[in-house]
């Protein structure tokens, strides 16, 4: 079942339930109203009369001033007014039909009679009419000596509670019906997104990422619509970052292989006779070959990481000493290439829990980015402090530095500020991941011609904590 | 009536009335009454005075007899030299509405409601404060009307700070205010 029809019915459940509830309770109120009041009025007419037959009149015979009352008693009531001997005989009746019948079969005239109100409700056996009687008993000292009896037809009481229930039945459809048309309007407005976005979704996966959904109404549907396109976007964007690894990777693993290749065409040719030569030949064959090895690992880390298949070897760590042996490693390059590379540490630093090859590999990267973009003479200044059970690691250059957009992808993998610059785009994705897995933070800012700052910061207790 | 409508009746009796609060809402016929001027009662004059201290929606009565309006009826029923006064008025109650006479009297300037009698019928026909007996005091004589039926004339007078009743009879055309 669709949306708009779910939408619609049960629009149209609540509407139909509330107004059935409705209707019930008016009309049952309306019949009440009308039945109850007759009753009242009739049965005060009753009382009335019968309080003042009392004071005034009880002296004299009922049958002989019968006429008489009658027309007392009449006086203010469009209602048939009989009076009954206690016999249960008719004496006087306001409509004309003094044949002397008995009353007893009617149970307010037998109530009345032995001295209580009674009504009754039901067909009138003259007219085969609804009626309502009511029936007052007459005393006169203390005595029943007769009753008054007020009947009314229901006839047009009937026909006009028939009308108004009729009324409250239209108008209960009327209602329905006007909620119907708006559910199926205001149903409508929430189908057509969904309808939109349906589309969108159907064309993103036959592969076309180009779309554009458009945007009904700024409602959850409307932000939804959003990010679709947001999210067919960042597709096309990584598709596109994909493309360009693979072109960047492929020419990165061309360059030490044609230079590999050229020296074993040259070897063969001529390197048998010359030592030198040959041993120069086997050297770059053996740092080029180094080279791709690298740039595997770092593909396969990647990788690895990526699927989340990489498991950290977590043991206590010397930062003070792993910092120490990276300068060590690093200082001949910062040397060869002019650059001056400073380690600083604030104190004693702890011992951490964390994987030392892991952390190794991270900071290795970072100094080794910041050498890649740093220019002669330049400082690497690599600071090591402990901060709120937490040792924060930050690697400074005074280097080219990163624009404000670009900042912002430095961490995604693929990237590469230049595509046609040495590497895989993948060193600070790799970084990045390798931190997080630590429970830590890496965090870059960077101001263009000032330098980078790289910020690491590991938890003392390592990740399990 | 069939059982199984009876449940329904009672249920909505029972929402009716307590949505009524207490009772069934009154009918439109109930509704009808005389605009009672607020700022009125604020004048110094003897009806207005009386008027405030009937219950608050009672609906004076005049009688049919006396055309003139005559809503109240003075004469001196204590012999006591200042004159006593009589509304007749039209109260509503829970079954329907009440007539009543009430009967009022000047102390230190102030009236006070002194007694009341209940009346009958549909209406008033006739009020007179005049001294029946002879005994130079007022007697306050009540014609209660049952329309075509005739009439039902009572008649008091004022004994050991009550209103005691006299005599009561029935006439048809003019009240015949003798005591036998």
């Amino acid at each position: 079942m669709s949306i708009q029809k779910r939408l619609v019915g049960s629009y149209l459940v609540v509407i139909t339930l509330t107004v059935l509830i409705l209707e019930v309770f008016l009309i049952l109120s309306v019949r009440y109203y009308y039945f109850h009041n007759i009753e009242r009025v009739l049965m005060n007419q009753a009382e009335l009369s019968a309080s003042f037959f009392e004071q005034y009149f009880a002296e004299e015979d009922l049958e002989q001033q019968s006429e008489r009352l009658l027309q007392g008693f009449a006086y203010h009531s469009d209602a048939q007014v009989q009076i009954i001997h206690p016999s249960g005989r008719l004496l006087q009746d306001s409509t004309g039909f003094s044949s002397r019948i008995t009353m007893t079969q009617y149970a307010d005239v037998q109530s009345a009679i032995s001295g209580e109100p009674g009504t009754w409700r039901g067909k009138d056996s003259l007219t085969q009419e609804a009626v309502l009687s009511v029936s007052y008993p007459l005393e006169a000292h203390h005595v029943t000596v007769g009753a008054v009896r007020f009947v009314t037809s229901l006839k047009a009481t009937i026909t006009t509670v028939n009308q108004i229930t009729v009324l409250l039945i239209g108008v209960g459809v009327l209602v329905i019906a006007i909620v119907t048309v708006l559910g199926l309007f205001l149903s409508g407005t929430i189908t057509k997104s969904i309808k939109d976005l349906k589309k969108a979704a159907d064309r993103m996966t036959d592969g076309d990422f180009s779309i554009h959904v458009h945007k009904r109404y700024r409602d959850e549907l409307g932000s939804l619509a959003d990010t679709f396109n947001m999210m067919a976007s960042r597709i096309v964007k990584s598709e596109k970052l994909k493309n360009d690894f693979i072109s960047s990777v492929s020419h990165e693993l061309r360059t030490p292989l044609t230079s590999i290749k050229g020296w074993v065409i040259t070897l063969k040719s001529n390197g048998a006779g010359n030592k030198e030569l040959f041993h120069e030949g086997l050297e770059i064959i053996e740092s080029e070959s180094d080279r791709l090895g690298r740039m595997l690992n770092e593909l396969l880390d990647f990788s690895k990481l990526d699927s989340g298949r990489i498991a950290l070897h977590i043991a206590p760590v010397n930062v003070t000493e792993l910092l120490n042996h990276i300068g060590r490693q690093l200082a001949p390059r910062a040397a060869r290439q002019g650059i001056a590379l400073d380690l600083e540490a604030d104190g004693i630093l702890p011992v951490i829990q964390a994987d030392e090859n892991r952390l190794k590999q991270v900071l290795i990267n970072l100094i080794d980015n910041s050498l890649k973009f740093t220019d002669t003479p330049g400082r690497i200044t690599v600071h090591a402090t402990t901060k709120q059970k937490h040792v924060v690691i930050t690697v400074t250059d005074t280097g080219s530095g990163i624009s404000e957009e670009k900042l912002a992808n430095v961490l995604q993998k693929f990237y590469k500020e230049d595509p046609h610059a040495p590497g895989s785009g993948l060193g600070l994705a790799i970084s990045d991941q390798i931190v997080k897995l630590h429970h830590g933070e890496l965090r870059i800012s960077s101001k263009i011609d000032i330098g980078t700052k790289v910020q690491i910061s590991l938890p003392i207790e390592g990740p399990e904590f | 009536m069939p059982r199984k409508f009876k449940g329904i009746h009672i249920l909505s009796t029972t929402i009716i009335l307590l949505l009524g609060g207490c009772g069934v809402p009154s009918t439109p016929k109930d509704l009808i009454e005389p605009p009672v001027p607020e700022t009125s009662l604020q004048t110094g004059n003897i009806s207005q005075d009386l008027i405030k201290l009937l219950p608050q929606k009672a609906q004076i009565l005049s009688p049919v007899q006396e055309k003139a309006g005559n809503d109240i009826s003075f004469g001196d029923m204590d012999g006591d030299g200042v004159d006593e006064a009589v509304i007749v008025y039209k109260e509503k109650n829970k079954t329907g509405k009440m007539l009543k006479a009430a009967l009022f009297t000047l102390h230190q300037e102030q009236w006070h409601k002194i007694s009341e009698v209940e009346g009958y019928g549909y209406g008033l026909d006739y009020v007179r404060m005049t001294d029946i007996d002879h005994d130079g005091r007022s007697e306050l004589a009540l014609g209660w009307s049952l329309g075509e039926a005739g009439n039902g004339l009572n008649i008091y007078s004022w004994r050991n700070d009550t209103l005691k009743l006299l005599s009561k009879k029935v006439y048809q055309e003019k009240p015949d205010l003798n005591l036998k």
